[in-house]
């Protein structure tokens, strides 16, 4: 339950209208965190009732959860914490929706499951069933699907995990030990990120350890679940925490995110006496590159493109703090450009699976992140996250450009001649 | 009071709907919740909402409210301080953030030609990249609209320097409650001046007399030296000298702020700047213009402070410390948030020589009604902020509030001052318009209300007492509890 007081704070000045990706996507006091805020306060003083009123939910779930309000709000108003408490309260008076059902419990909390999921994918595409979506009759009829579509990039891998051992090989005395955290959406659609940056890191001496993790139960989490993303952090907890390591590293942001702040997910228990203390060593794979490995001893060469743009995921730039550690690989790389786009730390609508259950706000916000993509004439968007990518290569897919869409250290390995 | 207002039929609502087309037309409750406030402590509820897409839209709403005698309300980011966005009397609240095309810059004649809707603060970036500003920088321009700013005539930091809204509009295009569109000023015949200035009476007019749909703004090419000094002082009233002693010796600079131990401790919670939160009082100052002639300025400034009592005095090192600088005087209003929930802000002016006197007289209507108040104030321009804070909960804290307000005003008025010099009467200050202007001021004022607005569509219940509006307001009373925040 929310803190009235602490919510009452926002004293409306209006300061997020100029941050709040929703809101400049439509100018509609609707859908801005003073609004969100005012709403939920209304449903504390009794105006509203969590087990009814399903459009205050849906204005509850609206928001992004982007944190951009958090930072520029001159009383510091925890907006995303406001969210998430309030979408706690709903959940426990009406239950879980279809959605939180089927995806999160169904699939996401099962990792065998999110495996099947990657085959059915590839299945679909390379069987050619993709191709009759794009018929000129069905189009029209099915353009939610071609937006569903649009997401799924073309040539999927196989997941990660199938080409990954419990520990990678070949690293003989290592200057360093890191557990790897294969994250749902970097297992599935970016494995080529993950095995460049295993390759990358053994070729640095770093030993990998790759534990056969559950989802961090950010979904959930952010869906009011707390139960379940409880379970999964309790799961995890000694895979990660439990083990020897330098630091538990991951190419997800929002992973990162997630277990640096395993605290308030845990609460009170034995795995949270164990992960406290380590919460620190949870880092993403950028700054572990920059801040404690020498990849100067390494010899990069040009790649095939010359200039690039950086996205940072809200996750990275205000869930971590991450802003240079990206940047600074990608100037590293000799004769590449690093162009910043307009917005670059504003959130890209993708917000985890925000995608798919709000397609038409998340279009709008991806348009105009596309729009700052295209600007900087960038060969290559490249950014920390999966989710991010995915949100970003459906846009650019369905504003017909090719600009590649890919991880700082995937380039870096490429620049260091590693091939996946 | 000549004409009754008509509520909402279904008819009504549907034609609205064809005007603007069914997403942009809304009777949903939490559509009306969420447009029944702005950023005072007044609360109320429009029948529907219209957000309108083009001035075509704009046109045609007014003409309908008009035609079926419905109070139409305008608003832009909903940030007004004293209730002038919030649709007292019901009826249509039309939202024109929809408007926010930069239409035209002329770097030749420094002008830009903008919507309503535009967000100061974005303009101000459009116009940076060509070398350009527009001066007028109320603290919330990164929410608040053009629009807003007319209506409500917005200052700012840079006022004492560039003068205020009303000084930087060129012309206005209007929609009148007919549904016409007129052209004022240099939109209607050029740069050159002809005739009476019709523009000026719009700066200010709260949305009551018109729909100002586009305006022609004056741009100002970006100064290119800065000089920004931060003054500690460990008593209010000193700061107040200092500001009346820079002013005396002649020197104009770009801001004069004055911020107090409050403000202070609250902003350095916020964004860590290294602010002394001892202090009881800092004045921050801000030079501009070319390199050189600003050094003899700032030499002249600091010794000032110094014979004021400052004790001690630093310059911003780098644009980016200085950006941070203003950043934190801006978000001032709402970092409030971090003291207490309500807040009420006023934004009372007097001559320059009387701000030291005023300032502490603040201090001590605080501690006569024993609440808090927080002190800030553009002070280079006489205009004083003091923020009245108070539990939302605590109605009596509240009531206390309001008297310690009530003395303000008095004794601003008494100085020879102002009851607000730029936030706008609202509905907060209606009331002490009899005490502002004397019978034949305000029967001036109805008389071009009843000029523009005969059936009084625009707006009722702002600015204007009672007796001037041209529709009768609300039988039951209008500064009622159910109008506030929840007490």
């Amino acid at each position: 339950m929310n803190d009235y007081n602490e919510i009452s704070r926002c004293n409306r000045c209006g300061f997020c209208q100029s941050v709040c990706p929703t809101y400049l996507a439509t100018r509609d006091e609707t859908q801005v965190a003073r609004g969100r805020i005012f709403l939920t306060r209304m449903l504390l003083e009794g105006r509203y009732d969590f087990t009814k009123d399903e459009d205050v939910l849906e204005k509850v779930n609206d928001c992004l959860l982007c944190q951009a309000c958090v930072v520029n709000c001159p009383a510091t108003v925890r907006t995303d914490d406001i969210m998430l408490a309030a979408r706690r309260d709903f959940m426990e008076a009406r239950g879980l929706s279809l959605f939180q059902k089927l995806v999160y419990r169904g699939v996401l909390s099962h990792r065998e499951r999110l495996d099947r999921t990657s085959f059915l994918m590839r299945l679909y595409e390379k069987s050619g069933a993709r191709n009759i979506l794009y018929g000129k009759t069905l189009r029209r009829a099915l353009d939610r699907l071609v937006y569903f579509d649009s997401f799924l990039p073309s040539g999927l891998n196989k997941p990660a995990r199938t080409r990954l051992n419990e520990k990678m090989p070949a690293v003989n005395q290592p200057k360093m030990k890191v557990v790897y955290f294969l994250g749902c959406a970097s297992n599935v659609f970016t494995s080529e990120t993950v095995w460049s940056a295993v390759a990358f890191l053994n070729k640095l001496d770093v030993e990998v350890l790759i534990p056969k993790v559950s989802c961090c139960g950010e979904p959930h989490h952010t869906g009011g679940d707390e139960g379940e993303a409880r379970r999964l952090a309790k799961k995890n907890v000694p895979l990660i925490f439990g083990v020897e390591a330098d630091f538990i590293v991951t190419d997800c942001s929002t992973c990162a995110s997630a277990l640096r702040h395993y605290d308030k997910i845990l609460g009170d228990c034995a795995e949270a006496a164990i992960a406290k203390p380590k919460l620190s060593k949870v880092i993403d794979l950028a700054t572990l590159v920059t801040e404690h490995l020498k990849p100067s001893s390494i010899d990069l060469k040009p790649l095939d493109i010359k200039t690039v743009t950086y996205h940072d995921p809200c996750h990275g730039i205000r869930g971590l703090g991450v802003k240079a550690a990206p940047r600074e690989i990608l100037k590293s790389i000799p004769g590449l450009e690093l162009k910043e786009m307009e917005g670059a730390d504003s959130c890209c609508g993708g917000a985890g699976s925000y995608c798919f259950t709000h397609p038409t706000m998340s279009g709008l916000i991806s348009t105009g992140k596309v729009n700052n993509i295209a600007a900087t004439k960038a060969e290559a968007v490249v950014t920390s996250c999966p989710a991010c990518s995915l949100q970003l290569g459906a846009g650019l897919r369905r504003a017909g450009l090719d600009t590649q869409v890919a991880h700082p250290v995937a380039l870096l390995a490429k620049s260091a001649g590693l091939k996946v | 009071m000549t004409s009754t207002h008509s509520h909402l039929s279904p008819e009504g609502i549907s034609e609205l709907s064809k005007i603007v087309g069914q997403a942009y037309c809304r009777t949903g409750r939490l559509d009306l919740e969420l447009y029944s406030y702005d950023s005072s402590p007044f609360i109320h509820f429009p029948e529907v909402l219209v957000l309108p897409g083009t001035v075509e839209e704009v046109a045609a709403i007014t003409a309908l409210c008009h035609r079926r005698h419905w109070p139409l309300t305008a608003r832009g980011a909903g940030t007004s301080l004293s209730g002038g966005a919030v649709s007292y009397l019901g009826g249509v609240a039309m939202s024109l953030t929809r408007l926010d095309r930069i239409l035209e810059i002329d770097p030749i004649e420094e002008t830009v030609l903008v919507e309503a809707g535009v967000v100061n603060l974005a303009l101000q970036n459009v116009l940076a990249r060509q070398g350009f500003m527009f001066p007028p920088d109320p603290a919330s321009q990164k929410a608040s609209t053009i629009g807003g700013n007319i209506a409500e005539n917005a200052g700012g930091i840079k006022g004492v320097k560039y003068g205020i809204t009303k000084h930087h509009v060129l012309g206005l295009e209007l929609i009148l409650d007919d549904g016409s569109t007129v052209k004022t000023g240099a939109l209607a015949q050029g740069l050159d001046a002809v005739g009476p200035d019709l523009t000026g009476i719009f700066m200010a007019s709260e949305g009551t007399l018109a729909m100002v749909v586009r305006a022609l703004l004056k741009i100002t090419p970006l100064p290119n030296s800065f000089r920004t000094v931060s003054a500690v002082f460990d008593d209010l009233e000193r700061s107040g000298k200092a500001v009346s002693a820079i002013i005396a010796a002649g020197i104009i600079p770009t801001a004069l702020e004055i911020m107090d131990h409050r403000l202070i401790v609250a902003l350095e919670d916020y964004l860590h700047l290294g602010f002394p939160t001892d202090a009881e009082a800092m004045l921050l100052i801000e030079l501009d213009g070319l390199g050189p002639e600003l050094d003899g300025q700032y030499e002249r400034i600091l010794t000032l402070c110094r014979e004021a009592g400052a004790v001690s005095l630093a310059q911003a090192a780098t644009p980016e410390e200085r950006d941070k600088i203003w950043l934190a005087r801006r978000s001032g209003n709402g970092a409030m948030g971090r003291i207490k929930q309500g807040c009420i802000v006023q934004d009372v002016t007097v001559p320059v020589v009387k701000l030291p006197s005023m300032l502490s007289l603040v201090q001590k209507v605080a501690k006569k009604y024993d609440v808090i108040i927080v002190q800030m104030a553009h002070a280079g321009d006489g205009n004083l902020h003091p923020h009245l804070l108070y539990d939302l909960k605590n109605e009596e804290e509240y009531k206390r509030c309001l008297k310690a307000s009530a003395e303000i005003f008095r004794e601003a008025l008494a100085a020879g001052g102002a009851i607000t010099g730029e936030h706008g009467i609202g509905l907060e200050k209606v009331e002490f318009m009899n005490d502002q202007f004397n019978e034949a001021e305000l029967d001036f004022m109805g008389a071009v209300k009843r000029a523009m607005d005969p059936d009084g569509i625009f707006n009722p219940g702002k600015l204007l007492p009672e007796r001037w509006q041209t529709w009768s307001t609300k039988s039951d009373s209008s500064h009622s509890s159910d109008g506030l925040e929840t007490l």
